[in-house]
């Protein structure tokens, strides 16, 4: 060759180097240059041209690509089809060879994940409480502020006032409840909660209308907006915008629109919303509506860039100029609607942490469980791990296969979990929270929650399934291959052993707790409340009658047959029972001493009310129809009262409210019955006397026997069927209603045992898994140990007891702790049982028991191995 | 008849193979092929007769050491197979029994 070799055009071969398949660019890059000092011989452009040519056939898609047979020297692509093929197959078949792993692993992440998915969806419904709203950052409430105590509600005239003489208040609404009136369309009739709101309501507030406009939606004062639920009852399936209802049988209004579904995690829960001009032209209600009486919820949307202190601050003028003298030391506060619920409700926070708490610990617990019995899974795996890195696998390709099964287990338990959340726990959430904030799952609002879960589980399969395949891929080869653990079969026995522990120090502590609640439970339902709570039998009977003359006189012939009835041993109509009185309080002081007052909740009682509720009177006497009561104002306290105004005696003494000068004469002491559940200490009591014996709310009946029940029922809505009226006579026993108070704490209990029996499941599980590896690894062990003579029962001793040993160790870890954890949590009851020792003791029973039985199973089956069988293969 | 399908191209390749008898690579064949039937071929068209041909097991190919010409670059050199051969054989073998069954007066143009 010529020492001045040609060159082929540059660009060409640059072309050429780009798009030519790489592993055949060498030799053709090559060839096309000599062919071209060839052509050049016989011209430089035909050269060019012919070169040009060339490089165009050797270009895709002309260009045929040489099969490699060098594709098996380097591992593949790990996305390739046939790699991923690989994987799944190895996976679903490993998968399948630990059948029972897997459907441990299964069951307890789905179950988990399952709860995991209804507590976070619960915290996060709860965490976004009342977010919805637009102008939600600029959205007040009024609170009142009065000796101390906190009311999220002002006096009516308020709101008004404040849009007058604020102009930094953009609008405002009053949220008033006072009464329900009957709404009447043709044959229907329905009583629904009632709220009675200002125009500006849908200012205020963001709830959406299904039909109607909101701007004009209370327009006219005659406007009535229902919500979804009581416009499908009235009017089907149809637009009900425009249709006229009539209210009380008296007056005449217009439907203007029906609300969506109000959010659940909405404070404000309406039915039907009128406006507040309906209560102007009621007589009771302009007597309340004063600037004295504090009843009223008022909210207030403020103008963009307006400070709530500086306005607050100017409020202190407005309680100067317009509150009563006797409300001059009333302060009012703007305070932001996004804490409205947890001024209201200071546990609500606890309760958002509880369920992130109990949450993140049984993600915990599942996690821990996961990766150990993965680890666990693994070991035996060994072989297979080596052999394939032998013929070539890397790290990434170990570590794919491994995940790959971590994913499928993990796909398919958020599948299962998704479904048993769906039609399992979220209904029966639902129940437990009986009329509670009820949860809903769409895809539609929750999928950041659902996200979030998947991401979160997602990690654990990542973290799962890296674990063992670090723990294999760290083996030596060359004695792997040979299925010799070399760096000992206890490596990373620290870890596992404190995953146990943790594991089994958290189910003691979770059975302690559920029994002491139980214990708790027990002692609050069965305990003696002071009154006699059996054999009574209580009508409700506001019925909503047409004629309230008539229902009265008829009242009075029904209970001058009662008086006659042999079944009935005492009766007494009464506006309460001892298990729903209001939560109405007033200042007392004795008359001639006003600085001695307290605060007494007050509640209303007829004649023949102690002696129907068999609640002892510790002195003087019960009310009474023929005496004078009425005219003295008789009271009667309990106790706690007596206690509290320092006295000995009570009967006789005469007490005052604050700026009443009505006095009340003392007649009696009753004992201090519990009329609030037993999580709340009996408080000072006054009841006063409600006038003669006529129809009321109630109709309290003792009866002689339980049995005569069903025939007094039976009477009484024949009788009251004949009285007109709404509502037909309900009944209920008072024990049922007793049992009622303390459905809340059932279902705590309830939510606690489930999360206590997914913590022990889980942990027998992790436990087992770890028996089953220790006794496979330990095959060979226990085969020359028996041909040395060992007996089963030693080696089963011999395997169980270090697993012993640990759930030991959780005790004594778990024990204190729960003993701690056990007195906080029942602090929180007034009247509660103290731990015992034989809580501690069933706790680590069950404890011990359980893992006793999981770890004996394999333990006992690895002992009574034949040891030809595990000596013969090496 | 064993069905061994080699297109007239291929066989042609295979054949310029078997002549340069080690030396066929990418430049030679496509030279010998211009010099010896006055045919002009794109590279491409070599480059992709010779993978076809080595899949389909005519011939073998590797690549040879490196050289101070073409810039250090390394060929790629072909040798025709023992499959490749006994095909190329069966097919010479079945032209010239068919060439036997010509009758001598069919070629001749009638009428000369």
């Amino acid at each position: 060759m010529t020492p001045q070799v040609p060159t082929p055009p540059p660009w060409a071969r640059w072309l050429l180097a780009r798009l030519h398949p790489e592993d055949t660019l060498e030799e053709v890059e090559g060839d096309l240059e000599e062919l071209y000092a060839y052509w050049y011989r016989r011209g430089k452009r035909r050269a060019a041209l012919r070169y040009l040519l060339g490089v165009l056939s050797v270009l895709p898609p002309l260009v045929r690509r040489r099969k490699h047979k060098e594709e098996y020297d380097r591992p593949p692509f790990f996305l390739h089809p046939s790699m991923f093929r690989n994987h799944f197959k190895i996976a679903l078949r490993s998968l399948w060879k630990n059948r029972l792993f897997s459907a441990i692993n299964l069951f307890g992440m789905s179950v988990g994940i399952g709860c995991v998915v209804v507590l976070i969806l619960f915290a996060q419904k709860c965490l976004t409480w009342d977010a919805f709203h637009q102008n939600g950052d600029r959205l007040y409430y009024i609170q009142t502020e009065s000796n101390g105590q906190k009311y999220s509600s002002t006096v009516f005239p308020l709101v008004r006032q404040l849009l007058k003489d604020y102009p930094e208040i953009e609008t405002g609404t009053h949220v008033q409840s006072w009464y329900s009136p009957w709404i009447h369309y043709q044959d229907k009739n329905i009583q629904e909660s009632t709220f009675f709101v200002d125009s500006s309501f849908f200012q205020v507030f963001s709830f959406a209308l299904k039909y109607g406009d909101p701007a004009t939606a209370f327009k006219d004062r005659n406007a009535v907006v229902l919500s979804e639920r009581v416009a499908r009852s009235l009017f089907g399936d149809l637009d009900p915008v425009g249709k006229v209802v009539t209210l009380d049988d008296t007056l005449q209004f217009n439907v203007t629109g029906v609300l969506d579904k109000v959010p659940a995690n909405s404070s404000q829960q309406f039915e039907v919303l009128m406006r507040t001009e309906v209560l102007a032209h009621l007589p009771e209600f302009k007597e309340s509506a004063d600037w004295y009486n504090t009843f009223s919820n008022a909210f207030m949307v403020l103008k963009e860039g307006t400070r709530s202190e500086a306005l607050e601050a100017k409020l202190s003028t407005l309680v100067k100029t317009h509150f009563p003298p006797e409300s001059q030391h009333v302060q009012l506060h703007l305070k932001p609607y996004r804490n409205y619920i947890h001024d209201r409700n200071p546990t609500f926070k606890g309760l958002i942490y509880g369920a992130i708490a109990i949450a993140l610990f049984l993600l915990v617990i599942i996690s821990i469980n996961f990766i150990n019995l993965n680890v666990a899974a693994a070991i035996p795996r060994l072989k297979e791990v080596a052999v394939r890195r032998v013929v070539g696998a890397n790290k990434g390709s170990i570590l794919r296969q491994f995940w790959m099964e971590t994913g499928i287990i993990m796909l398919i338990s958020v599948l299962l979990a998704l479904l048993c959340a769906i039609y399992y726990l979220i209904p029966a959430f639902n129940q437990l929270r009986d009329g509670n904030m009820q949860l809903d799952i769409s895809l539609a609002h929750d999928y950041p929650t659902l996200l979030t879960v998947l991401g979160v589980t997602f990690t654990v399969a990542l973290i799962a399934g890296t674990y063992p395949a670090y723990y294999l891929l760290g083996l030596k080869i060359t004695e792997a291959v040979k299925g010799k653990l070399s760096n000992g079969p206890y490596r990373g026995r620290l870890r596992q052993n404190s995953l146990i522990v943790v594991q089994f120090t958290l189910a003691v502590v979770l059975i302690v707790e559920t029994i002491g609640m139980r214990q708790q439970l027990q002692f609050m339902k069965t305990a003696e409340l002071g009154y006699n709570k059996n054999q009574v039998l209580v009508f409700k009977t506001d019925l909503a009658y047409r004629d309230e003359t008539v229902a009265l006189s008829e009242g009075r012939v029904i209970l001058d047959e009662l008086r006659q009835n042999p079944n009935v041993v005492s009766f007494c109509a009464s506006e309460l029972t001892p298990v729903q009185y209001w939560h109405n309080f007033n200042t007392y002081f004795p008359e001639g001493a006003e600085a001695q007052k307290i605060r007494l909740r007050h509640v209303s009682a007829p004649a023949g009310y102690f002696e129907t509720y068999r609640i002892p009177l510790v002195e003087g006497r019960g009310f009474s129809d023929t005496s004078a009561d009425s005219a003295n104002h008789s009271v009667v306290i309990n106790e706690a009262a007596r206690k509290a105004f320092g006295w000995t005696t009570a009967v006789g003494k005469q007490l005052r409210q604050n700026n009443d000068p009505q006095v009340y004469t003392v007649i009696g002491v009753t004992k201090d019955f519990h009329y609030q559940n037993l999580s709340e200490r009996v408080e000072p009591l006054l009841h006063w006397y409600s006038g003669k014996q006529q129809l009321s709310s109630f109709l309290t009946v003792r009866l002689v026997d339980e049995s005569k029940g069903p025939t007094l029922i039976h009477n009484l809505e024949a009788r009251f069927k004949k009285i007109p009226a709404r509502r037909s006579l309900g009944y209920f026993y008072l024990k049922d209603e007793v049992a009622k108070a303390y459905r809340p704490f059932d279902s705590i209990w309830q939510m606690a045992s489930f999360v206590t029996l997914i913590a022990i499941l889980t942990a027998c599980a992790g436990i087992f898994g770890l028996i089953s590896m220790v006794t496979k690894q330990r095959t060979k062990e226990i085969g020359i140990r028996k041909v040395l003579g060992a007996t089963a029962r030693s080696i089963a001793m011999l395997l169980s007891g270090s697993f012993l040993k640990l759930v030991l160790l959780a005790l004594l870890l778990g024990l204190p702790l729960s003993f701690w954890l056990g007195q906080k949590l029942l602090h929180t009851f007034a009247y509660r049982v103290e731990i015992e020792w034989w809580y501690f003791l069933l706790a680590s029973a069950l404890a011990l028991g359980i893992a006793l039985l999981t770890v004996s199973f394999q333990s006992i089956r690895a002992a009574l191995m034949n040891p030809v069988k595990s000596l013969r293969n090496e | 008849m064993r069905r061994t399908y080699l297109g007239e191209f291929e066989e042609l390749v295979l054949l310029m193979v078997a002549i340069l008898n080690g030396e066929a690579y990418g430049v030679t064949v496509t030279q010998e092929i211009e010099q010896q039937t006055g045919r002009s071929v794109t590279f491409g068209t070599v480059h992709n007769t010779l993978i076809r041909l080595e899949e389909k097991g005519f011939v073998r190919s590797e690549l040879g050491g490196a050289t101070a010409e073409r810039g250090g670059r390394r060929k790629r050199l072909f040798s025709i197979t023992a499959y490749g051969s006994r095909t190329l054989q069966e097919i010479q073998q079945q032209r010239s029994q068919l060439w036997q069954m010509v009758p001598p007066t069919s070629l001749k143009v009638s009428g000369a």
